[in-house]
């Protein structure tokens, strides 16, 4: 019997200034060990639902509905508490790697804190395991990247280093908020192997959230498709892919606008004189 | 050739008043467009192809090498005169936060209308040019004798010019066809708001939007409304060229190739060219006909489309790579 | 301006704004508006209190204090605000030209500022008050001299985030010129951050004339001036402490207005702001406007 690592259940957001609400009554579930992604445009309610597991919305977005983390309760957590999980259980990472890191410190800094506050390592010990999990990651060089500040680094770096902290934090659950959208191409395709790599060590639970089909179908199992704050297409992410089975026209116009220019890059390759 | 770039180098300053330190952006970059070609310039960030945007648009100079459109430096404004136009990349600062769409797309026509006369309306196309293949109608029209107020090929409607462009490339001749609606011998009349006003609404009904938001906020579009109003501000000087800075990277997916789709139809139908810096090589593919690939500030490769699986060079290999997601 | 009607709705701002609206126009009519000649002496009436004929009564040399507060608005309020005007104009030439152009003018610019702001302000006045002596005009002219690298460097700071806008760069691609992409795209843009430096800084220059003047630095008798006024009180501090309370409270009352006043202008003038109090803030419109279904997105 699959365990859940994450479920929630009615989960509602609305706005308390405006009364708008951002997210409409959803529900899904994490399994262990996969990675469920979840797709939409701007707007649609995606990256609020993702802060809103972990609680780190705005003071002004209000949430109900419920969220068990491997059986506990998030939702009812006294903050302290749910402090202790962030990191250790849940780990996050983000869009924008250079926002993701104290500017005014260098990023090494920045890891050991990080470290030594859910492990509660000594310095010596933290630093080889960073070492180890970024080396993991194929960063070259990796004391001397850790003494750089985070303007000096470029985007697929920053994202290879969260990924290297989550690799030491070995947490449950990793939250990946649109992490290949800020990158190139090339530095988005070495961050999705990177990714890849993680779920193959660690085992971990994945919730990805992205706009771009291509980037999630290298990673996920299961698909999400949401519009307007609604939760509107759910399932396997292959058998949506496929065709196999009839799909919401929303996502018919995803997977339909994906495919027109996979196929005419094909075409371009395979065949043409 | 309408854009030729020739062994380009840039670069900027790093440190305060008084250092001498230069950072290099570009190593002798070269590269060409004719008219009526799209290119697309694919390169990682860093690899210096905002910098290249920019000094095709002549709001930069190299320190070395020449960049010329239609023969002359691209850096005097005259040369451009609206000819060359550009999408950038970030819709949220593409359009100045007080103005509203209709402001933003009168800022071009304004322009176009004060200039049309400073840049001198160029006569002088020739007969051979005007015939096309089928040999009917244009030849009948005859050719501007070279000095003549306006030029004959811009009394023909936006479609035919692109046929004429065309043509006129492929027999290997230059063509300066200036931008602007001729109305007797002086250009556009500036203080006619009215023919403004309506000139903007055939704009945003070109890009797919109706004359309702002439009167949004750019805030209150989304990414690709607003990418659409840009297009429409670009096109709004009836430019030969447009320079296209990662137009469609910032949008989500289906968005993408609805902007896509908007800009070849736009390029069927007027016959410009198109500049289109990226990096995702099938956004490229699906709009250009050749790519030339950029890394760190040199050209790497330069390929046609169809040939794209004959890649050489181990960086273009690499982008290929990438792409099979 | 949109702005405008949110600010309205705020009754403290309404109330500052009227404060302040109607003190600069009572310093404009001063003549129609006085009920006596502020420099008239009337020995008998010394230290008077508040009678019909004069609502604030009278001072040490019994003349009319109602008048000579309204008549003190002009060199206390209105001179300070021409001399705001004017410092600040100048700090938005240059702060404009070095956000705008960068470089090797930015840091020419920025380095002749950091001359002239490591001369503190009130020494730097004091002296030039000590040069050129004593008097209204040249504590205004320190003034300026003094404050406009304050403000060039603030809106500096505030033409940076803009004048890498890409909307900049498409004016400069149509081959528009760089004045007129300064007026036309600059200016509207920092506007809102000009009036708000500007705004915070007219509260310290209203007490800071007063300053000079509590000194006898700045206006000379018999001329009014709140601050004056205030210097004329301390004498008799202890024996007639209500001499105080109408130069001390105007200058309060007048100083706080503008400063809230300075806030509401913050939020009236952002056009980020004026949208986001219609809608939630950070989610796009697209829902609304869903125009021709797939084909518009």
């Amino acid at each position: 019997m699959e365990q859940t690592v994450l479920a929630v259940s009615g989960l509602n957001v609305w706005d308390s200034l405006t009364g708008k609400l951002l997210v409409q009554d959803s529900s899904f579930e994490v399994k262990r060990g996969s990675c469920l992604a979840i797709i939409g445009e701007s707007g649609s309610g995606k990256s609020v639902t993702c802060r809103a597991v972990m609680r780190l919305n705005r003071q002004a977005l209000r949430q109900e509905g419920e969220i068990v983390l491997s059986g506990v309760n998030l939702s009812s957590l006294p903050e302290p508490e749910l402090r202790k999980k962030r990191g250790k259980q849940m780990c996050m990472i983000l869009q924008h790697g250079m926002r993701a890191f104290d500017p005014s410190c260098v990023v090494g800094v920045h890891l050991r804190e990080t470290v030594a506050e859910h492990l509660g390592l000594g310095r010596e010990e933290t630093t080889a395991r960073l070492k180890r999990a970024m080396e993991a990651v194929l960063l070259k060089d990796p004391l001397a990247v850790m003494n750089q500040y985070p303007h000096q680094l470029s985007g697929g770096m920053l994202q290879r280093m969260m990924i290297a902290l989550a690799l030491v934090l070995e947490p449950e659950l990793i939250i990946a908020d649109e992490p290949t959208t800020a990158l190139d191409a090339i530095a988005q395709y070495e961050v999705l192997e990177q990714f890849v790599r993680l779920r193959e060590r660690l085992d971990c639970s994945m919730l990805f959230v992205s706009h771009d089909l291509g980037a999630v179908r290298k990673v996920a199992d299961e698909l999400l498709v949401m519009r307007h704050g609604e939760i509107v297409e759910r399932g396997e992410l292959q058998e949506l892919m496929s065709g196999r089975r009839p799909v919401h026209p929303y996502t018919r116009e995803l997977i339909d606008a994906r495919q027109t220019l996979q196929r005419h890059f094909t075409q371009m390759m395979g065949g043409g004189s | 050739m309408m854009l030729k770039v020739e062994q380009v180098e840039k670069s900027y300053p790093v440190g305060g008043l008084f250092s001498r330190r230069q950072q290099q952006v570009l190593h002798g970059i070269s590269l060409e467009c004719g008219y009526g070609e799209c290119v697309g310039i694919i390169g990682a960030s860093g690899s210096g192809k905002s910098t290249l945007a920019r000094l095709m648009l002549g709001i930069e100079k190299p320190d070395r090498g020449t960049v010329q459109f239609a023969g002359r430096e691209v850096s005097r404004r005259e040369a451009r005169g609206g000819r060359i136009s550009a999408v950038f990349q970030d819709y949220t600062s593409s359009m100045n936060p007080f103005y509203t769409v209709e402001q933003v797309l009168l800022e071009p026509l304004r322009y176009r209308g004060s200039s049309a006369e400073a840049r001198g309306v160029q006569g002088g196309v020739t007969a051979a040019v005007a015939e096309r293949s089928d040999g009917a109608e244009l030849s009948r029209v005859g050719a501007a004798k070279p000095g003549e107020g306006i030029s004959w090929a811009e009394q023909q409607p936006r479609g035919e010019r692109a046929v004429i462009r065309q043509a006129a490339s492929s027999r290997g001749e230059g063509m300066t066809v200036s931008a602007g609606r001729p109305r007797g011998a002086g250009g556009w009349p500036t203080a006619d708001r009215q023919a403004m006003l309506e000139q903007i609404d055939s704009l945003l009904h070109e890009v797919g939007l109706d004359a309702s938001y002439r009167s949004k906020y750019p805030h209150e579009l989304s990414g690709g409304q607003a990418q659409r109003v840009c297009i429409a501000r670009a096109l709004a000087t009836d430019p030969s060229c447009i320079v296209l800075d990662e137009a469609v990277s910032s949008l989500d997916g289906s968005v993408q190739l609805q902007v896509l789709e908007l800009l070849k139809r736009l390029r069927q139908q007027y016959g410009m060219s198109y500049i289109f810096i990226t990096h995702d090589l099938q956004a490229a593919a699906y709009l250009c006909d050749r790519v030339v690939i950029m890394h760190q500030g040199r050209v790497e490769e330069t390929v046609a489309i169809s040939q794209l699986r004959d890649v050489k060079s181990e960086y273009a290999q690499r982008l290929l790579q990438a792409v099979l997601i | 301006m949109r702005g405008w009607e949110r600010i309205f709705k705020d009754k403290l701002v309404v109330l500052s704004l009227a404060i302040v609206a109607s003190v600069l126009v009572a310093g404009v009519c001063a003549p129609w508006l006085a009920p006596h000649d502020p420099e008239e002496v009337h020995m008998e009436l010394r230290y008077a209190g508040a009678s019909w004929a004069y609502w604030l009564g009278n001072d040490h040399l019994g003349r009319c204090i109602m008048s000579r507060l309204i008549y003190g608005i002009r060199p206390s309020i209105l001179w300070v605000l021409a001399a705001l005007g004017a410092s600040v104009a100048w700090g938005a030439v240059i702060g404009l030209l070095a956000g705008y152009f960068r470089g090797r003018i930015d840091s020419l610019l920025m380095r002749v500022c950091d001359v002239v702001l490591s001369f503190p302000g009130y020494v730097m006045t004091l002296a030039l008050v000590g040069i050129l002596g004593v008097g209204l005009e040249n504590i205004l002219l320190a003034f300026i001299l003094t404050k406009w690298a304050w403000f060039a460097r603030a809106i500096r700071t505030a033409v940076m985030s803009y004048a890498e806008a890409d909307y900049v760069k498409y004016a400069r691609t149509l081959g528009i010129g760089h004045v007129q992409i300064i007026w036309r795209h600059l200016v509207p843009v920092t506007m809102p951050a000009i009036a708000v430096i500007a705004s915070s800084a007219f509260g310290s220059m209203v007490l800071q004339m007063s300053g000079f003047s509590f000194l006898g630095l700045g206006v000379q008798a018999p001329q009014p001036e709140w601050g004056m006024m205030l210097s004329e009180a301390r004498e008799v501090m202890f024996s007639r402490p209500e001499m105080m309370l109408a130069p001390g409270i105007a200058i309060m009352v007048v100083v706080s207005a503008i400063n809230f006043l300075s806030d509401a202008l913050q939020t009236a003038l952002d056009p980020k702001l004026a949208a986001s109090r219609r809608q939630a803030p950070g989610q796009p419109t697209a829902r609304d406007a869903e125009v021709r279904g797939k084909e518009v997105a």
